[in-house]
């Protein structure tokens, strides 16, 4: 007997099938798997997230609608550089520390486990056996992160510092410890200064972002790119930690939509 | 602030109203326009064309429905009716990184990537009945009362874009090339 055809099986998704097919799909394990699989690509159709207009949609969407006389004046500005969702999720203390893989094997409950500081100071990592957690539901289109409650211990870097909530806190005093042992030391010492990196490159494009700043297209387009390097490069790291492949998704679609429009401006200057 | 109280303050130009509304239904709109468009530069013309249309239209919205309906069925037509006035970008340098794909690929967002990604290659017509029945949620009639087709022949295009899009999703699906089974 022919198997039954994708769009036959496409039909049996929703609909019920003859007694025939019925009794093929029984005992054909291929037309089986298939059904099997088209049911789970539903599934996951109608669980798709919604996605992130770009950031420059809202002042494209404001000048147009001032010229058109929809809106009375403009509103009143972003108080805080972080007013895009996924900027202000990813400003959140430890986002790599607890989100990586390294980080999440780091803070696995081992009492007395140390995490070597990005300047290199040992620090315990608070009370390893109960650390005080909570999740951030930072959108829908990123993994909630878990937070600490304190700031990160390995708060050392200028960059960390921004952490929790976008605001500059002090880093906390390091604690004397036991010297790490230099497989966790090392993989800490990384991703701290991965999430450095990260935290200043998202700090400076968020700056650069504000329409307040005035910064033109090139400089932004930099900073992206320069987010987008610092993303890829912690993927390097834990390349299978869902926050992070979500945060360098987000930096790939701004800057290319960043991108896209500045050609659009270049192509409309050059239309002769 | 309530959507309906928005709305009000919306209608009389209040631009800090409007901005409230962008904020909170912006990724919706853009979602479900970015699924219908199929490419992101068309994306977000047709959205901006959305939300002016929306706000035009403001002192039409009654209240009957909730907001947020009336505001996804203004996105989903200005998508439908968008005129593609700027060509298509393939192959563009964005969201599916290759690296992600082979490092993770369990993950969910890189599944719901592909997903994206296969929906985008699907011919417009399959790909507009896939996304408002099987992503959106509407019905075949008014899929059909949308789109001016029958809903006979929004039923034949969504069962031919899921069979597409299963060919897009794997490689080598498992019904390729065997023609016969033992049953």
């Amino acid at each position: 007997m022919q198997h039954l055809t994708l769009e036959a099986l496409a039909r049996l998704v929703d609909e019920a099938p003859t007694p025939q097919e019925s009794v093929h799909v029984r005992d054909c394990i291929l037309c089986r798997r298939e059904l099997e699989a088209m049911r789970g690509d539903l599934a996951e159709l109608r669980e798709m997230d919604d996605s992130d207009p770009p950031l420059t949609a809202w002042a494209d969407l404001e000048a147009r609608l001032v010229d058109e006389g929809l809106v009375r004046g403009r509103a009143p500005a972003a108080a805080a550089p972080f007013a895009h969702p996924w900027l202000r999720a990813a400003a959140v203390a430890a986002v790599f520390v607890l989100g990586g893989a390294a980080g999440a094997a780091l803070w696995s409950a081992r009492a007395g486990t140390t995490v070597a500081a990005a300047d290199g100071g040992a620090m315990l990592p608070g009370a390893s056996a109960a650390l005080p957690t909570r999740t951030v539901e930072s959108g829908p289109s990123t993994p909630p992160l878990l937070v600490m409650e304190e700031p990160a211990p390995v708060a050392a870097s200028a960059g960390a510092r921004l952490a929790a909530n976008g605001e500059a806190r002090p880093a906390p005093a390091p604690r004397r410890a036991a010297p790490p042992t230099p497989a966790i030391s090392g993989a800490a010492r990384e991703l701290a200064r991965a999430e450095a990196e990260y935290l200043a490159a998202l700090q400076r494009y968020a700056e650069l972002a504000d329409p307040a700043s005035g910064a033109d297209p090139q400089s932004r387009l930099a900073a992206l790119d320069r987010l987008v390097e610092v993303t890829r490069s912690a993927l390097d790291r834990a390349p299978g930690d869902a926050a992070i492949n979500g945060y360098h998704l987000a930096a790939v679609r701004e800057r290319d939509a960043l991108r896209r429009q500045v050609e659009r401006a270049r192509a409309e200057e050059n239309w002769f | 602030m309530e959507d309906n109280e928005l709305v009000q303050k919306a209608r009389l130009g209040d631009a800090g109203a409007v901005r409230a509304l962008y904020q909170r239904h912006a990724r919706r709109v853009f979602a479900v326009v970015r699924r219908l468009a199929g490419d992101d530069t068309l994306a977000e013309d047709w959205a901006q064309e959305a939300w002016v249309r929306a706000i035009r239209a403001l002192p039409t919205f009654r209240g009957d429905s909730q907001f947020t309906t009336w505001l996804h069925r203004i996105a989903v037509n200005s998508a439908l009716h968008g005129r593609r006035s700027r060509e298509r970008k393939a192959g563009r340098e964005t969201v599916m990184d290759d690296n992600l794909a082979t490092r993770s690929p369990g993950d969910q967002t890189v599944l719901r990537l592909r997903l994206q990604k296969a929906m985008d290659q699907l011919p417009e017509g399959m790909r507009r009945v896939l996304v408002l029945h099987d992503v959106e949620g509407y019905t075949h009639e008014e899929i059909g009362e949308m789109l001016g087709i029958n809903p006979g022949t929004c039923k034949s295009q969504l069962f031919k874009a899921r069979g597409k899009m299963r060919l897009l999703l794997s490689p080598a699906p498992a019904l390729e090339g065997v023609e016969t089974c033992n049953t």
